[in-house]
This record gives structure tokens, C-alpha cells and sequence, in this order.
């Protein structure tokens, strides 16, 4: 008995692991049944019958989904969450048919574990809603890759391609439609409800049978990926000042609009876009940067609401508006706008504008002419006149308000006279109206874009008045108060600092070089007769530069050409050196100056900033207006005889002949 | 003359074959029936049209083609086959209640379609909004279901359209 116990037990150890194995082997040969493993393949690399995920066979099921899909399902959403919710819902058979569902229409082969990763989903989710992102109406869905139709009646014919759930192997296998297993696919009128995925063609790319969600017809290549969409949102912002979009700056009081806009210049509808709006303000001049600004906005700045997050269809695309009154001068206003996304590669893109606010300050003349062109006599009435010699302001150019720069009577010019009107505020006949009636010539005009005559012919040479200086003159006091009648000199760059030229006291300095005017020179208030008239001639062969802060200078100032460095009048100045052309001459030379008597020179710089166009008008008067440079010329600045020693005499008699201007 | 040469072995084999080609030969014919080739008739041509225009996508063209043909329609078997294809033809369309209307004329015409159609029809009405009519119909399609051959493939749609009763009944 021993014996053979011991035998057995001998016996079963050399035996077992032959009878596991054998067990396994018979398992393993049950798995893999022959059937599956020849034989034509019908659907996803499998024979009929055999499983997605075990490639076992089994010919008996039921529907994938117990229920189908419900009636309510007709949106890429509520069909992500109707087998989203079924992958997790402990349910064998609906996280079974969920996972098929999921990597069969993202064409993941068979054979792989019976698992759904997160990617795989996300994947998935991604590729439905590729299908339906641009539009859905409850019947179809659109989107970049197609379309998803939601219940479409259709016949299937026998020998398409079905599925089903094996129960006991919890898996899906495929099968065919045949007359004989319940189909109907042999009755032409026979219907079922599908769920279509179309591609941009029509045609079809996966098939679901709502009545019981099985996939069906072909099924090897799943829907297709998400496409790369062809878009790109170019923001831009367009700027219109008092509503003209050509122009470039803006002065107080005008109304600014901002029009805020993208284009999309691709082919493809964009995903929503964000928008956002920021608003910079900068003292003075600011060129809008090459990286357009955000952030911060200014205390107490709200942007406009717009219209985003939105799609953006190719082509323009509105996005919002802004108006604001301007209050203050000398600061740039700048406003930016980002778009997010741009494009599928550029997060975000921006773009901004800035718009100075600038003043536009013009020069009045009243009870004189204007004249350009004129040259220094070589000798007495022969000079070389200068053809490039032109006349140039800031005009209103409106038909009835030609208000801004200009002259009560004549302008003369051999070049043009640009946005300069002559017999502004003149009373003058209907043939002599503002803003040509007194140009010389006024044979090519075209006010509405400020061209008012020019061209003359021939304007009368610049008398040497350098030349009228008396043999003996007498030394410039270091004070302008201790000058008296008299006949002055001084050479080389000099300063006077003002002062007040008393009734009956005529004065004339002569100065060699450069001049540089410190302070108001005015004629004694008060009333006198004509031969009490003071009068005061400054005659510099030179450049005279009148001080910032002057505000008021009566008399002749001629600034004399000696070279092409000289002769040059400047409103505003520090010393006796041109001020440069930037940014700080707003501030610096921000006062007004009035000029009551004539001023000749070889070139006049207006450099005074106060007062704008806009606050023009063609009414205004020598004492009421908003021009920074005011030139007023009246008889009393010739009817005095000048002081001029034998044996150069003083006028003989005047005479005015027509026109009278 | 030469078959009665012919031993009987031989004889009886090649019956066997003649009987076998014939039976194929039917099998075929009755189960391609139905599938018609053009033959000409205007109704199953304009049939076969609107299943193209459907499988394109192109449902507005295959209604209208359907709706030509309703009046070529002549005999009863045409005239519901036509109403058949309209109603889902109009619903492919969107035109949920035109479907529902060109249902009720077929089965006005053919009464029994009417349990076999509950389906389709449940699922307009679930469409509409009309769960409570929806949930009818889907009972009729359920009975019909239960009135088939009880086989594997039956017993699972009426498991699976029980749940869908169940679960619209459950969401009133």
C-alpha cells in the first residue's frame, strides 16, 4: 500500500505540471478557436463572430446597447455624455460597448487590452466634435471634418456589416445582415434610424443603428482626426477724427473713433476668440510700438464692451467702438487690441494705434500784405527773386469758414500759398473774398484742399536797409530803456532786453550779426500825433530771435541776408540759436506774440504753439482770436518820417493808388 | 434516348444535379426580390433614385424625387412602398410632422406596417418632444417584436426597446 501511495505521489509530481499545462493548453485552444483564426475576416481584422477585444467566438448576443441610443441624443455633446457615462457605469455591457464604440471610430485596432486610456478618449472627443464644432440644428450637426446627421431613415442591404455583444465573453463582434437573422436587409422597404458621420464630401465614414447602437457597415477606419483649421485673426483699429479716417491727428475738441475689428484671412471658421481693449496715454509725440502695449489701463478708463468671445468668419469681423472728446493738447492717445487665438500656432496678437493730439497753431496778419519770394536788392531795384518762396499756414478750408491762417489784404508768392488766405476778415466786394480773392496770382486755385493762388510773376526787391545806416551811430547802451532818439550800432550777436519807446522818440539800431530780443518792445501807451509817433526800426544783418517769453514787439525788424545763413526771423527762441524741432517746443514757446508793425526777412519761422485751428474762426479780430503769431500793420508805422541823416531824406509825399488794399 | 442507356446510378446523380441547380436557382431569385433592376417602371425608378440621393446625403432632392413619384404611384403595393420612403424621407429632411402624416397614410393603406413602423414612428415623436405618444409606440413596435419567432436576434430587441420604454417612462 505504501508502495503504491509512494508511487503516486512520485507520479503526480512529474505528472502535474504536464496536466497544468495540458489545462492551460486546453483553455488557450478554447480561446483561440480555429474559427477565428481562419476564414474570411468581416469587419476590424476579425472573423465573424469573434471578438474586438478576445477574439473569441461566439454567435450569440444581444443589441451593443440595451436601450440604443436615446431620442433625446442628437447633439456631439449629448452623445459624448450618453457613452461617456456608459464607459463608466459598472455596467459589464455598457462600459463593454462604450469602449468599442470609442476605439473602433478612432480605428484603434482589435486585439488591445479592453481598456479606453484618457488620451484615447480625449482623442475621441475630439474627433466627434470636429464633426459638429461650426453649427448644430437638432437634426444635423457641422463641423470642419463633415457632418453628423442624427437620424437618417435608410435600407441596408444584406451583407452589411453589423455587430453585437457576446454576453458571456463581454465583447463585440461582428456579423453580416442575412435575410435569416432578423434583419429584413432582404426587404427594400425595410428601414432603420442611423446615426451618419459624413465626411466634407457626403460621404458616409461611421454608421450607428439608434435602435440599438450597434456600429454597422464599414468600420476599419473610424471617423477622422480634428483637421488643422485654416484661420488667422488679424486685429486692427481704425481711427476717424470728426469722422474722416485720413486724418492723422486730432486736436482739442474733436471727436475721436476708434473702430475696433479682426479679419480673418484663412478659409476656416475660428473657435471663439477672446478680445481685449487697453488704452495708453503718453506725453507728447508717441509713435505706436512695433509691440503693441497691454496691460495696465489708465485710472478710471473703461473699454467698450465688444462683441467677443465670438467665431470669426473668414473675412472681416467687427469687434467694437470707442468715441471720446479730446481735452488736452501735446499727449498721444494710444489704444491696443489682442485677439486669442490668432491662429492654431499664435496664442494671442495684438495691435495698436496711437493718435497725437496736436495743436495747429496759425499766424494772423490784419491791416498788412504778405509777401514771399522778394529778394535783397543787389543794387536798387535789381535782385534774384526766389521762385521757391511759398506762403504756408493751417487753414479750415471750408467753404464760408476758411478760418486759420492768413492775411486781412493781399498774399503774395512765387511758389504757392498753401492753407494761407488772403482777405480773411477783410471787408472786401464780392470779387475779393477770402480764402483767394487777394492772392497774387489767384489763376490756379483749389480751396478744398488749401491751394489759394501763388505763382505770381515778379514781387518787388527787398531795399538794402543795412545800407541806410548813418556814418555815426552811436553805441548800443547796455539798457534798451537808456536809448533815445537816435541812430544805434552794435556788432556781433547781441541781446536787448526790451523796453518802451516813448512818444516822439525815434530809434534805429543796426546790428552786425545776430540778435536776440529778450523782452517786450512797446510803443508808450497813451495817444500823440502823427509827429509825435514813436517809431523804432531794427535793421540786423543777421538772424534776430525774439524770446520765449515775449509776448508783444512794436516796430520794423528786418533780419538782412548776408549768406545762406543769415537773414532768418525765429518767434521763439531761448538765445541766439535756433531752437530745435522737437517734442519740447510746445511747452517751451506756449505763448502768444504780437507783432505791431512789419517784419521783413529772408525766411519767417512761426514757432509759437499756442492756439489750434480748431479754435479758429472767420470772424475773429487783431485783439480777439486764437492765432499764436499776430501781425498787426497800420499806417502809424510809416506815416512818421524815419530818422535818417542828410544826405538821405525822408519821404516826399505818399500816395495810394487802386486797388487799395 | 441516350439517358435510357445510361445506368441507373448515372441517372439518378444527374437528377440530383438538375434538382440541386434549380433550387439554387430559386433561392436566389426570392431572396434578390425586391431589388429590382430598372425595369422601367417609373415608381421603382424614382424609388431607387431617392436611396442613392439618401446614402449621398442629399435628402431635400431624394424627398422631392418622392414626392414626384407619388403621383406615378398606381397600384396599392406602389402607392405604399412610395409613402413608405416619403415618410422616411421627410424625416431624414427634418420634416418630422410631414413623416408622422405620410406614416398614418401608409398605414391607412396597409394597417399591419403599422406595428412593424412603431419604431420610426416612436422615435418622431420622441423628435417632437412627444414622449407620452412616443412611449405608445414603441409598446406597439414591442408587441409586434413579441409576436415574431422567438429567436436570439428578436429576444434582444425586445430587451433593448423594453429598457428604451422603461427609460422614457422613467424621464416623464
Amino acid at each position: 500500500m505504501k508502495r503504491l501511495i509512494l508511487c503516486m505521489l512520485v507520479a503526480w509530481t512529474f505528472l502535474s505540471p504536464a496536466v497544468l499545462v495540458g489545462v492551460v493548453a486546453l483553455e488557450q485552444a478554447a480561446a483561440a478557436d480555429p474559427q477565428c483564426l481562419s476564414g474570411a475576416i468581416v469587419a476590424f481584422d476579425r472573423r465573424r463572430n469573434c471578438g474586438y477585444f478576445k477574439n473569441e467566438y461566439k454567435t450569440s448576443g444581444q443589441d451593443v446597447r440595451i436601450g440604443g441610443v436615446p431620442g433625446s441624443v442628437n447633439t456631439a455633446a449629448r452623445f459624448i455624455q450618453l457613452v461617456e457615462g456608459d464607459l463608466t457605469s459598472g455596467n459589464a455591457q455598457r462600459m463593454t460597448g462604450a469602449k468599442f464604440i470609442i476605439l473602433n471610430m478612432i480605428d484603434r485596432p482589435a486585439g488591445l487590452p479592453q481598456s479606453v486610456t484618457a488620451a484615447e478618449l480625449q482623442d475621441w472627443k475630439d474627433r466627434v466634435n470636429s464633426y459638429a464644432s461650426s453649427s448644430e440644428n437638432g437634426s444635423s450637426s457641422f463641423g470642419p471634418n463633415g457632418r453628423i446627421d442624427w437620424f437618417v431613415s435608410l435600407h441596408t442591404p444584406c451583407g452589411t456589416v453589423n455587430t453585437y455583444y457576446q454576453v458571456a465573453e463581454d465583447d463585440v463582434a461582428p456579423f453580416t445582415n442575412t435575410p435569416t437573422n432578423g434583419s429584413n436587409c432582404h426587404i427594400p422597404s425595410s428601414r432603420s434610424n442611423f446615426i451618419l458621420f459624413r465626411d466634407t464630401s457626403g460621404s458616409i465614414k461611421y454608421m450607428i443603428r439608434r435602435e440599438c447602437m450597434n456600429p454597422m457597415g464599414n468600420l476599419e477606419n473610424g471617423i477622422d482626426k480634428p483637421k488643422a483649421l485654416n484661420y488667422n485673426v488679424d486685429p486692427s483699429i481704425v481711427t476717424e477724427v470728426n469722422g474722416d479716417s485720413s486724418t492723422a491727428a486730432a486736436e482739442v475738441g474733436d471727436s475721436v473713433r476708434f473702430i475696433y475689428q479682426a479679419t480673418n484671412t484663412g478659409i476656416d471658421p475660428s473657435p471663439n476668440v477672446s478680445c481685449t481693449i487697453y488704452a495708453n496715454v503718453h506725453s507728447g509725440y508717441f509713435a505706436a510700438p512695433p509691440t503693441p502695449t497691454s496691460g495696465n489701463n489708465p485710472a478710471g478708463y473703461v473699454p467698450p464692451p465688444t462683441s467677443c468671445p465670438k467665431v470669426f468668419n473668414p473675412g472681416l469681423g467687427q469687434v467694437a467702438t470707442e468715441t471720446i472728446t479730446i481735452t488736452t493738447a501735446n499727449q498721444t492717445i494710444c489704444r491696443s487690441l489682442f485677439v486669442s487665438p490668432s491662429s492654431p500656432t499664435v496664442s494671442s496678437l495684438g495691435k495698436e494705434v496711437c493718435i497725437p493730439i496736436a495743436n495747429k497753431p496759425y499766424a494772423r496778419v490784419f491791416g498788412g500784405d504778405v509777401s514771399a519770394g522778394n529778394d535783397l536788392a543787389v543794387t536798387p531795384g535789381a535782385c534774384t527773386p526766389n521762385s521757391n518762396a511759398a506762403v504756408v499756414g493751417w487753414s479750415k478750408r471750408s467753404t464760408g469758414n476758411f478760418a486759420g491762417a492768413g492775411a486781412q489784404f493781399g498774399v503774395y508768392a512765387l511758389s504757392a500759398i498753401q492753407d494761407f488766405a488772403s482777405a480773411l476778415g477783410s471787408p472786401a466786394s464780392a470779387n475779393a473774398q477770402a480764402p483767394d480773392g487777394l492772392s497774387f496770382a489767384n489763376t490756379s486755385t483749389n480751396p478744398s484742399i488749401g491751394t489759394y493762388g501763388g505763382n505770381f510773376g515778379q514781387v518787388p526787391c527787398i531795399p538794402n536797409y543795412y545800407a541806410t545806416k548813418p556814418d555815426i551811430t552811436l553805441p548800443l547802451p547796455p539798457s534798451f530803456t537808456a536809448m533815445v532818439t537816435g541812430s544805434y550800432e552794435a556788432t556781433g550777436t547781441t541781446t536787448i532786453t526790451g523796453g518802451i519807446v516813448d512818444r516822439n522818440e525815434r530809434i534805429a539800431l543796426f546790428v552786425d550779426g545776430d540778435l536776440f530780443i529778450n523782452g517786450n518792445i512797446t510803443y508808450a501807451a497813451g495817444t500823440w500825433t502823427f509827429a509825435e509817433t514813436p517809431t523804432l526800426r531794427l535793421i540786423v544783418r543777421g538772424n534776430i530771435y525774439v524770446g520765449r517769453t515775449v509776448t508783444q514787439l512794436d516796430g520794423l525788424f528786418v533780419a538782412q541776408k548776408m549768406n545762406a545763413s543769415t537773414g532768418n526771423f525765429y518767434t521763439c527762441a531761448t538765445g541766439a540759436s535756433a531752437l530745435p524741432l522737437n517734442g519740447a517746443l510746445y511747452n517751451l514757446c506756449n505763448s502768444k506774440l504780437t507783432i505791431n508793425g512789419a517784419v521783413v526777412a529772408d525766411r519767417l519761422h512761426l514757432l509759437r504753439t499756442v492756439g489750434t485751428l480748431a479754435q479758429s474762426n472767420p470772424s475773429e479780430s487783431s485783439t480777439a482770436n486764437a492765432a499764436s503769431e499776430v501781425f498787426n500793420y497800420s499806417p502809424a508805422h510809416w506815416l512818421r518820417q524815419p530818422l535818417e541823416p542828410a544826405p538821405t531824406p525822408g519821404y516826399d509825399a505818399i500816395i495810394s493808388l487802386p486797388p487799395i488794399l | 434516348m441516350v439517358l435510357a442507356t445510361w445506368s441507373t446510378k448515372k441517372r439518378v446523380v444527374i437528377v440530383l444535379i438538375i434538382l440541386l441547380v434549380l433550387g439554387a436557382g430559386l433561392w436566389l431569385f426570392f431572396a434578390t426580390q425586391g431589388n429590382n433592376e430598372d425595369s422601367g417602371n417609373p415608381t421603382q425608378n424614382a424609388l431607387d433614385t431617392a436611396d442613392i440621393m439618401t446614402d449621398e446625403g442629399n435628402y431635400d432632392q431624394a424627398l422631392q424625387t418622392l414626392k414626384d413619384a407619388e403621383k406615378s404611384a398606381t397600384t396599392n403595393d406602389e402607392k405604399i412602398r412610395v409613402l413608405n420612403d416619403l415618410a422616411a424621407a421627410a424625416a431624414n429632411a427634418g420634416q418630422i410632422e410631414d413623416a408622422l402624416s405620410y406614416y398614418q397614410q401608409k398605414h391607412q393603406l396597409d394597417p399591419d406596417s403599422s406595428q412593424s413602423d412603431g419604431y420610426l414612428v416612436g422615435e418622431l415623436y420622441e423628435r417632437l418632444g412627444q414622449t407620452q405618444q412616443a412611449i405608445e409606440s414603441y409598446k406597439v413596435y414591442l408587441a409586434y417584436l413579441k409576436g415574431l419567432l422567438t429567436d436570439e436576434f428578436s429576444e434582444a430587441r425586445i430587451a433593448s426597446m423594453t429598457a428604451r420604454i422603461q427609460a422614457l417612462e422613467e424621464s416623464q
